[in-house]
């Protein structure tokens, strides 16, 4: 497992409940709006969506229920409860402040410390 | 092949890479059948290579499955499993143990029944004195 497949895992929860904060949607299309919304570039396989979607049942934090759509059709929708928005907000406070540390990091360069020491010793 | 054995035919290659079948693995068939079947759906044409380019070959699909699942949850499945056969196992032997004992009983009983027939009945015809 490479580490983009762990930072991309890590951020498929908090897709999934901003995608049903906007509205209720079943496993597929939140598969296909994230591909699309994302040009291709962020493909969730249904192996790991619906996992994802089942723990957040579990946890209380999304609902489903089901639409008879066609004759063989039956979509499972999901849907965001109380304890999901609470759950999303912390998620996306989470997420600003990963980024927020990471971009602080990846602005830090060697030179920066060297001109630090330099000062220090004039 | 019509769009549904088309569809049948992906579920059933996916349900093929289960070894142990669980509850919560049944509910993933029925949502990827769901999906698979959305998707079919959407298309005016469909063939099988199409599915597994859009949904991953059956093998990676189930493999990205359980490769989701926490370790305790796969421990316990797997343990379920395991209880279950073993349950199977003792009912079995159990089973057979005690229809060995009926038969054998039954068995007794019908020799008895042999020893026991009467071979021959003798009848003693006594003059009236008057």
């Amino acid at each position: 497992m490479n580490n983009k497949s762990n930072f991309r895992r890590g951020s498929v929860e908090l897709l999934i409940l901003h995608l049903l904060s906007q509205q209720d949607y079943y496993g597929y299309e939140i598969s296909t709006l994230i591909r699309e919304q994302t040009d291709g570039y962020l493909n969730i396989p249904v192996g790991s969506l619906y996992p994802a979607l089942y723990k957040l049942i579990d946890a209380g934090y999304i609902s489903d229920y089901k639409k008879q759509v066609g004759r063989r059709q039956v979509n499972v929708y999901y849907h965001l409860e109380d304890s999901g928005r609470t759950h999303l907000q912390q998620l996306l406070e989470d997420y600003y402040a990963t980024a927020n540390a990471i971009q602080q990091v990846l602005k830090y360069t060697v030179t920066q410390e060297e001109e630090g020491g330099d000062n220090d010793q004039g | 092949m019509t769009k549904d054995k088309i569809t049948d035919k992906y579920i059933k290659a996916v349900q093929k890479q289960f070894k142990h079948y669980h509850t919560t693995d049944a509910r993933f068939i029925s949502d990827l059948k769901d999906a698979v079947i959305s998707y079919a759906a959407q298309q005016d044409s469909l063939d099988y290579e199409q599915l597994v380019s859009q949904f991953g070959d059956p093998q990676e699909l189930v493999n990205d499955y359980f490769s989701e699942q926490s370790i305790d949850k796969q421990k316990k499945n797997v343990c379920f499993t395991w209880n279950i056969k073993t349950i199977c196992i003792i009912i079995t032997v159990f089973v057979l143990i005690f229809s060995s004992i009926y038969i054998y009983n039954i068995n007794v009983q019908h020799k008895k029944e042999l020893d026991t027939f009467i071979q021959k009945e003798v009848t003693i015809l006594k003059e009236d004195p008057q």
